[in-house]
């Protein structure tokens, strides 16, 4: 009895132990495999860098295929087949972004929980809702086994796998550790989920969600005014040959009376999209801007022709972009940025076109009311007097542990799924959901040759609508609004929801490419696309969507670019972080003048001079601040922080009456909108509804805001002039790690650039240019590129976050574009060489 | 002292080998063969040994100091703290199990060799 008890104490503690080496405890992991030096954590250590040489066997491959990293860790992938190169690809993609790759592709299946757990139980069912996974699934299952598309999504497949064969322990990403988990194999249709994720991303248009919000509260005519189908301010992407902006100011409808019939349709959006924060509704506008723009050789320096984009997206570490070079002798060289999982090239250049895109907010969903044959178990619809059978998924989701944690069953009708809102049926029909044809353009425009090859090959483009801005050697230069645009039925525009028993309420086919807008070596010798309205309805008024940020940044630019009839390539690099602002410029100008009404007198230049603060009234204190600014987002700039408060108070007190009884404002219209309104100072939207017994004027508003920000400015900054004001203190940018790591995160960052201006940033933004690219298509083709990132998905590589800093100072980085490995020579940093075989 | 610095090799190879679980495992055997006595706190000093040679070896590799700090920050955790669990955690398994493979030892082994000494002083 003795000896058995002199066991016990050993083996509880020895118990204890293994509990905490097998099991995860709270946030922190299993210690056993988490803290193992040779395969836990620690050895990550040892993967920081990649080892000058490595041999591996990829299945499927017909001859060797060669990658070599350059000084900037971009993969060069020399093959002699298509299909080799994208195995390569798939393989380089992995090496350097494996977590990457599972997270984008678990967050639209729907099987987030099975990586993080049950927390992310709420995500995965908005995912499983929306069908992304579910209808790339079928778009997968509809491509001939032997298609091209088809062998080259099996390519890339084998190439991610054979790296996650491949990899030694020191080789696996940090996050797996964290999380206790495994990689995931690869599956061929996952790069179609990625294509679904695109579009989930850039064709979720909120702005008839911000459009309903607002009619609930206003009514809906005066909905319609402050969110209008077009611009207020016409700077369109096809050229209208005007040489400046349109304004086309009407007068607003006055605030209408409270509607409760668009509950439904709210709460259905709700259902499959989640609640709006406070940046959707909003309207992003200040935060997101792609820009492109591209001049002809007669606007040269060089004389030929130069392209010049921009995407702006979410930032994240690692970045949402991954360069990369592609060389199959005869066939394929194009050098540019990839998605991970994408088996080409989506923004970059070839020996002989450059192209790169800017999202359009095109109208591509809508909701349609269903009627069902029984509320509670519902197994029908009713279309066209008939009753039509549900379609029904039923999904499981699976814990960290295998173990269901929910089921549930999704309906879907010939138009799409079906969410239940505020006890109705709302099916949704969106052109994500429909066949894709993106990854068949992108291939194409990987292999143009020119300017038409590329307008062809985009022809099968379906969703997200993108402009794609492309360039060629020959001097050409083109734009056109690329995606499957709805017909819907006469007289209607989707913008509230239709009825689902009539098939007449269907979509009644697309516009052809040949209608898609446009334009093809135009007479001013530039083209430039900001997210703009495509096309001034003054000269073509067919519907394409409502959701046009303020053209702003489309002033700008069009302001930059005829101002001299000559530029160079380094000109155009120095617009992409241009800090001007024509939104400034007015509304400036409308504070000013309005302040100087009310104020006795105006600020006098001796007082500016001297800086004497006196005993002046607020207002005219603020006037004399901000007449000092220069209107421009430097990151020293001492007075855009007034401003941008002065902005944020007169949108809250001139949209009063969106904010709801909890006191969140529903919706913020367009800024042009607010200009648009400056032009009637009597209009009723002035009137500041916590003051019952006095009816305010635009000026009143004006300058009341502006009194008030300065207010605002000295509290929260300080006293002007002790530096708090300072734009980079005010305003910077993030670049978050995709699970939120702060440790792994890039923060605080300081740039130039305010909200809508070319390099938008609004402060504490977590958006911004997530790729930036000058290529000059002379003799040679050359491309200069950086982004707010680095090549590596590994926190302590040299190469994760080694491109900041050029990206903060706007400084454009060489891309090496070799024809052969050797003509990398003393830039060449590593080699891996893959062999066909089986994988080991 | 030869015993824990084999036995501490022993763990570096193990768990290159077969990964942590070799740290009890070979804790266990420890204990069976050393007998009671101080087999766990030899077992501790050998296990801290092995993973200190594979630390020295993720040291020499890369930055293992700038990856504490990181998964530190990450864990809520000072990054020597996590330093000082990579020491301790194997530390208290091998102990732990080179202890109650001792206590096992000192039973039925304990037993056998009893009798083992009592046949050779009949027989002599």
């Amino acid at each position: 009895m003795g000896s058995v008890l002199k066991v016990v104490p050993g083996a509880l503690a020895l118990a204890a132990g293994l509990y905490v080496g097998a099991r995860p405890v709270g946030p922190v992991p299993a210690l056993g495999p988490f803290l193992d030096p040779v395969r836990g954590v620690w050895a990550s250590a040892r993967g920081t860098t990649l080892p000058a040489r490595v041999e591996h066997t990829v299945p499927g491959l017909s001859a060797e295929v060669r990658i070599v990293y350059d000084d900037r860790r971009v993969p060069h992938v020399f093959a002699e087949t298509l299909e080799d190169v994208i195995r390569g690809l798939g393989y380089a993609v992995a090496r350097d972004r494996l977590f990457q790759l599972e997270l984008q592709t678990r967050a639209t299946a729907g099987t987030l929980t099975e990586l993080v757990g049950e927390v992310a139980l709420p995500a995965d069912r908005r995912s499983r809702q929306l069908a992304l996974a579910w209808s790339a699934e079928r778009d997968y299952a509809r491509m001939r086994p032997t298609s091209e598309l088809r062998g080259l999504l099996g390519a890339y497949a084998e190439g991610v796998n054979a790296w996650i064969t491949a990899m030694s322990p020191s080789e696996v990403p940090l996050e797996y550790h964290l999380l206790g988990r495994r990689p995931m194999a690869w599956e061929p249709q996952h790069s179609l989920y990625l294509l679904k994720r695109m579009g989930w991303t850039l064709a979720l248009i909120n702005t008839e969600r911000r459009k309903n919000a607002a009619a609930a509260l206003v009514g809906r005519e005066a909905a319609d005014g402050l969110f209008p189908v077009n611009a207020p301010i016409q700077e369109p992407i096809r050229p209208n040959g005007l040489g400046e902006p349109r304004f086309d100011f009407s007068p607003l409808p006055p605030p209408g009376d409270p509607t409760d019939e668009l509950i439904i349709q709210l709460s259905a959006m709700q259902a499959f999209f989640g609640p709006m924060d406070d940046r959707a509704r909003r309207g992003n506008e200040t935060l997101l801007g792609s820009n492109n723009w591209a001049i002809a050789p007669s606007r040269s320096a060089q004389g030929h022709a130069v392209l010049a984009g921009d995407p702006h997206l979410d930032l994240t570490l690692p970045s949402i972009w991954y360069e990369a070079h592609l060389v199959v002798p005869g066939e394929l060289d194009v050098y540019g940025v990839t998605i991970p999982g994408a088996p080409a090239i989506a923004i970059g250049f070839n020996r002989d076109v450059a192209w790169t895109f800017t999202n359009s907010g095109s109208d591509v969903m809508d909701l349609y009311r269903e009627t069902v044959d029984a509320a509670d178990h519902p197994r029908s619809y009713l279309l066209d007097g008939d009753w039509r059978p549900f379609e029904v998924r039923v999904e499981a989701y699976r814990g960290k542990d295998g173990s269901v944690l929910a089921v549930d069953s999704i309906f879907h009708t010939h138009r799409g799924p079906v969410s239940r809102a505020a006890g109705e049926f709302v099916s949704l029909r969106w052109t994500v959901l429909e066949d894709q044809g993106e990854l068949r353009s992108l291939l194409g425009v990987n292999r143009a040759a020119s300017v038409e090859e590329w307008l062809a090959a985009m022809e099968s483009w379906v969703a997200p609508t993108q402009n794609g801005l492309v360039a060629d050697r020959s001097g050409n230069i083109a734009i056109r609004a690329s995606g499957r645009y709805p017909i819907r039925p006469e007289g209607t525009r989707g913008d509230w929801a239709f009825d689902g028993s009539s098939s007449g309420n269907d979509w009644q086919g697309s516009h052809p490419v040949s209608a898609y807008p446009g334009s093809v070596n135009p007479l001013q010798g530039y083209l430039a696309s900001n997210n703009q309205q495509p096309v001034d309805p003054a000269y073509d008024d067919r519907y394409l969507g409502a959701d046009w940020p303020s053209p702003w940044r489309a002033m700008r630019i069009n302001q930059l670019l005829r101002a001299d009839s000559i530029f160079t390539a380094e000109d155009l690099a120095g617009f992409q972080t241009d800090p001007g602002s024509p939104r400034a410029d007015v509304f400036v100008d409308a504070f000013l003048r309005a302040s100087g009404r009310i104020g006795e007198e105006s600020p006098s230049s001796d007082t500016r001079a001297k800086g004497d603060t006196g005993d002046r009234p607020p207002v005219e204190e603020a006037v004399r601040l901000l007449a000092e600014w220069d209107r421009r987002y430097t990151k020293d700039n001492a007075r855009a922080a007034l401003f941008e408060l002065a902005m944020d108070e007169l949108q809250r007190r001139t949209w009063d009456e969106l904010t709801d009884a909890g006191g969140h404002r529903v919706a913020t219209p367009r800024t042009a909108v607010l200009a648009a309104l400056l032009t009637d100072p009597e209009s009723a939207w002035w009137d500041d509804l916590s003051t019952p017994d006095a009816v305010e004027s635009r000026d009143d508003i004006l300058s009341a805001s502006l009194a008030a920000a300065l207010a605002r400015a000295r509290e929260a900054y300080g006293p002007e002039s002790e530096g708090g004001w300072v734009w980079s203190e005010v305003s910077d940018a993030n670049v978050v790690h995709l699970l939120g790591i702060n440790a792994f995160s890039a923060l605080g960052l300081p740039v130039r650039g305010g909200p809508e201006t070319l390099s938008p940033n609004s402060g504490g933004g977590r958006d911004g240019a997530s790729w930036r690219m000058v290529v000059e298509l002379g003799q040679e083709v050359e491309g200069r590129g950086t982004y707010p990132g680095g090549q590596s998905g590994h926190p302590l590589s040299p190469h994760y976050q080694d491109r900041l800093e050029s990206w903060i100072e706007g400084e454009l980085q060489p891309l090496r574009f070799p024809r052969t490995p050797g003509q990398l020579a003393e830039l060449a940093r590593a080699v891996a060489v893959l062999r066909p075989g089986a994988s080991r | 002292m030869t015993a824990v610095v084999i036995l501490g090799c022993g763990i570096a190879l193990g768990t290159a080998l077969a990964g942590w679980w070799a740290v009890p495992a070979l804790g266990v055997l420890y204990g069976l063969w050393r007998g009671p006595g101080r087999a766990g706190a030899a077992a501790a000093t050998g296990a801290l040994l092995g993973w200190g040679i594979l630390m020295a070896w993720n040291w020499l590799s890369g930055p293992v100091t700038q990856l504490a700090a990181s998964m530190g920050a990450v864990l809520g955790l000072p990054a020597w703290a996590l330093l000082l669990a990579t020491g301790l955690f194997p530390a208290w398994l091998c102990g732990c199990a080179a202890a109650a493979g001792a206590a096992l030892r000192s039973r039925p082994f304990g037993r056998a060799r009893q009798g083992e000494t009592a046949r050779r002083v009949r027989s002599s």
